[in-house]
């Protein structure tokens, strides 16, 4: 456990957000980018973590927490490349996240999470370039349109094994930030000429509680399936910096299902959870359309090799998932490959899984010609302390 | 020495026996660095996770075309607004910063409608201070005028120009005098003054800075006569010939007083006690437009009210990316009060109302840069823009909503001629205008 809190405090100062560059049109619609909170296994096994043979590090279901024998700390990192290909030309831009941070204590029969998980991805920065006529002169300018922050939430998750049944309860603090930013630059020629530019900014924080209970049930070394469900919760948002009034949005409540089996060396698992985003509090001026998004994947894993006195699981999966925003009124879906390995030290004591994703968001059915891929890398390192 | 490279059967023999090593370290020497491979592993993940930090926060932001790109957006727009519009505008003339009196030169011209000579009066000392004593004058042993020429700004048909200092019958009054008044209403029996005889004379070669005039009468009886008379009526300098314009900085009296039981004359330089000049036409009143420049040293103020709304858009609040007043130069109803070099102008923050306090309005601070409105500008009518962006913005910030601002020649009394400039009266463009471009606040939805 003492080397857990050593990696804990070795790695707590990459875990605060960096500058994340560039969500495209697509995925900066609405209220962000939908964030799950899941490490790298599950993430190359196409899953939310839930009912996973072996247990995961991803936060959503509380019950697998009876799944960790021993006291354990992960950290998971992921990176993403997108090219988004328009009708008048073609971008490629990335962001960094960190979607989750676990540490586990099991006590007996008991398991207790502390955990902190990606929710909602806000953070963009475009740039645009214009001109407008001032004085029978045009005059070029350059917007800076840049949102930085997001939500995210703290869990607090307790689990009970029961025999082959358990049972979690979770409550999340949610929490965030986010600061808009807006800047007009116009040429130097321009700024000559002592026209001035433009500048606006808003900031504001989130904060609310969400709750979340779970089952699994287990069946021998060979099966298992587990379910979570969130119910619907508010998320306050305080301005701290321009005008504006304190608003709230809502959260949808979550419901969430995994299931795993093994063959020998082979385990096969599904994934599905669904949100009704359209019957959350939205803001009412909201520019943008809510849909009820369906997440659904399943993946495979091989554990039959090793490297370096390791174990190297191979993982593969196909996931299919429903953006919840968007300003065409139609549903983006994003779909994804999945595939990844493990590498296990000492039955877990020290393991490094790597997923990688490559996949494309579905933009417009109506063939305006534009289309956006997506590369994402998830790395999660994880330490074990073995109790027995 | 290099290993030499083993097998992957090699290998596969060797691994328990490492993994056999590694578990001895470990139960040998818990804690240390050798015996805890996992925090050793802690530090190579740790290091790898931040340089893909370090990587990732590298990226470049998206270049999008307006209607593609997400957030907060405002639409710069550009509205003039003619003074006739604005609430509670005004505007008006303010002289008497300079007068003829105090101006750094005097003026002497004929040319074809104008002409001007300069009145001048001199007080020639009955004693002299000595290093010994204070001694009275027996006599002048000689005097003369050495007249100083600012050549940038005279003009001269031809060379050489006679200079001549003419005696006054009337006394004038430096203050009030005029082309057809000596002062205090008091009329000239003569227009330009009642001349009498010459008193002294000199012509200038060529471009030189100054002429000499050397009397042409008895210098002791008329200084003598000055003397008593404390400087008597006084003297007019004027041009003597073909057309010219003559701008003078100084005019010195030279005199070398024999001073009482000496022998040796003193020199003294005498500058005049009284001195202006006189114009024909007069000094034009100040109409409806505004002025700036010439002598009596004129500004222009102004005041007015920035309304709530422009176009539309809240000026509260809103960002003002540029702000200026726009004045146009009249055409020079008299070619005798052109700029003919140049005029530099400043503008100025008032600090109280003028039309309360007229020329001791006090002024607060003048903007860095001054233009300077030359005879080819002026020729284009080339309009004349204050910059008012930081005033109309601290407006837009919450601050007074009343600007009062002014124009003044810097420095003052430069020249003799003045810039007009319509004022609200004027008619269509040539009344002033003022041109804002703004910003509304950028509208930032949520997130």
């Amino acid at each position: 456990m003492a080397r857990a809190a050593v990696g804990l405090i070795w790695t707590t100062p990459f875990a605060v957000p960096c500058a994340v560059e560039g969500q495209t049109p697509v995925t900066a619609v609405g209220l962000g980018y939908q964030v799950e909170a899941v490490d790298a296994r599950a993430s190359a096994l196409a899953s939310l973590g839930g009912g996973l043979l072996g247990g995961s590090f991803s936060i959503r279901h509380p019950a697998d927490l009876v799944l960790h024998g021993d006291p354990s700390f992960s950290m998971t990192y992921a990176t993403e490349a997108v090219d988004f290909t328009g009708p008048d030309a073609n971008w490629q831009t990335g962001r960094t996240r960190f979607p989750a941070i676990r540490a586990l204590f099991p006590f007996g029969d008991w398991g207790l999470g502390i955990g902190f998980g990606g929710e909602l991805d806000q953070s963009w920065n475009a740039s645009v370039r214009d001109s407008v006529e001032l004085g029978g002169v045009q005059r070029p300018y350059e917007d800076t349109r840049e949102n930085d922050g997001g939500l995210s939430h703290i869990d607090l998750s307790v689990a009970r094994s029961l025999g082959p049944v358990g049972i979690g309860v979770s409550a999340q603090r949610m929490t965030g930030s986010l600061r808009q930013l807006f800047v007009r630059s116009f040429d130097a020629h321009s700024e000559e000429a002592g026209l001035n530019g433009v500048a606006g900014a808003r900031s504001y924080s989130y904060s609310g509680w969400r709750v979340g209970v779970g089952g699994l049930v287990q069946i021998g070394d060979w099966a298992l399936a587990s379910v979570s469900l969130s119910p619907g919760s508010t998320v306050d948002s305080y301005i701290q910096e321009g005008e504006g009034d304190e608003t709230q949005f809502g959260l949808p409540a979550l419901l969430s299902a995994g299931v795993s089996a093994r063959f020998g060396q082979l385990m096969l698992t599904g994934s599905w959870s669904r949100r009704k985003w359209q019957d959350a509090a939205l803001p009412a001026d909201a520019e943008f359309s809510a849909h009820e998004t369906t997440w659904l994947g399943g993946g495979a894993e091989l554990d039959a090799f090793s490297l370096l006195g390791g174990r190297v699981p191979l993982r593969l999966g196909y996931r299919v998932a429903d953006l919840p925003f968007s300003t065409t009124g139609e549903v983006t879906q994003e779909r994804a490959m999945t595939l990844g390995f493990g590498w296990i030290f000492r039955e877990g004591l020290a393991a490094a899984d790597v997923s990688a994703e490559t996949g494309s968001r579905t933009l417009d059915s109506s063939g305006s010609g534009s289309s956006e891929g997506f590369s994402r890398i998830t790395v999660t390192f994880s330490l074990r302390q073995r109790l027995r | 020495m290099a290993a030499a490279p083993r097998t992957v059967e090699q290998m596969k023999h060797t691994q328990p026996e490492r993994e056999h090593k590694r578990e001895r370290e470990h139960r040998r020497a818990p804690g240390t660095a050798r015996g805890t491979p996992i925090v050793s592993a802690v530090v190579v993940w740790t290091a790898v996770g931040a340089a893909l930090v370090l990587g990732a926060c590298a990226e470049d932001p998206l270049s999008l075309e307006p209607d593609d790109a997400p957030g907060a957006a405002t639409i710069t727009r550009e509205e003039f607004l003619p003074a006739a519009e604005l609430p509670d505008w005004r505007d008006t003339t303010i002289s008497g910063f300079v007068r003829r009196t105090t101006a750094s030169f005097v003026v002497v011209a004929i040319e074809e409608g104008f002409q001007s000579r300069t009145l001048m009066r001199f007080d020639v000392p009955d004693t002299i201070m000595t290093f010994a004593d204070t001694l009275p004058v027996d006599h002048f042993d000689s005097a003369s005028f050495t007249v100083s020429i600012d050549q940038a700004f005279s003009e001269f048909a031809e060379f050489p120009a006679t200079f001549r200092l003419v005696g006054l019958a009337q006394a004038f009054d430096a203050e009030t005098a005029t082309w057809s008044e000596a002062g205090d209403s008091a009329a000239w029996a003569m227009p330009g003054g009642d001349l009498t005889t010459e008193i002294a004379a000199g012509e200038l070669a060529d471009e030189e800075g100054s002429v000499e005039l050397t009397f042409s009468v008895d210098a002791d009886s008329l200084l003598k006569s000055w003397q008593e008379l404390d400087g008597g009526p006084g003297v007019a300098l004027m041009f003597d010939g073909a057309e010219a314009f003559v701008r003078i900085p100084s005019v010195v009296l030279h005199i070398e007083p024999v001073l009482e039981g000496r022998e040796v004359p003193v020199r003294q330089d005498l500058a005049p006690v009284d001195r202006t000049f006189i114009t024909d036409p007069p000094f034009p009143p100040t109409g409806t437009e505004l002025r700036v420049g010439g002598v009596p040293g004129s500004r222009a103020y102004f005041q007015f009210t920035m309304p709530d709304t422009i176009a539309g858009v809240p000026l509260r609040g809103s960002t003002v990316n540029h702000a200026e007043l726009i004045l146009q130069p009249l055409p020079a109803a008299d070619s005798a009060w052109v700029v003919r070099q140049g005029l530099n102008v400043r503008q100025v923050a008032l600090l109280a109302d003028p039309w309360e306090l007229g020329a001791r309005t006090p002024v607060g601070a003048s903007s860095a840069a001054g233009v300077r409105l030359t005879p080819d500008l002026l020729a284009e009518s080339t309009p004349l823009t204050l910059n008012l962006t930081a005033i109309v913005a601290n407006a837009a910030a919450g601050g007074p909503v009343t600007i009062r601002i002014g124009v003044r020649p810097d420095p003052v009394g430069q020249e003799l001629g003045f810039v007009s400039f319509g004022s609200v009266e004027s008619e269509g463009e040539l009344a002033p205008v003022i041109r804002v471009v703004l910003s509304p606040p950028p509208v930032f939805g949520l997130p």
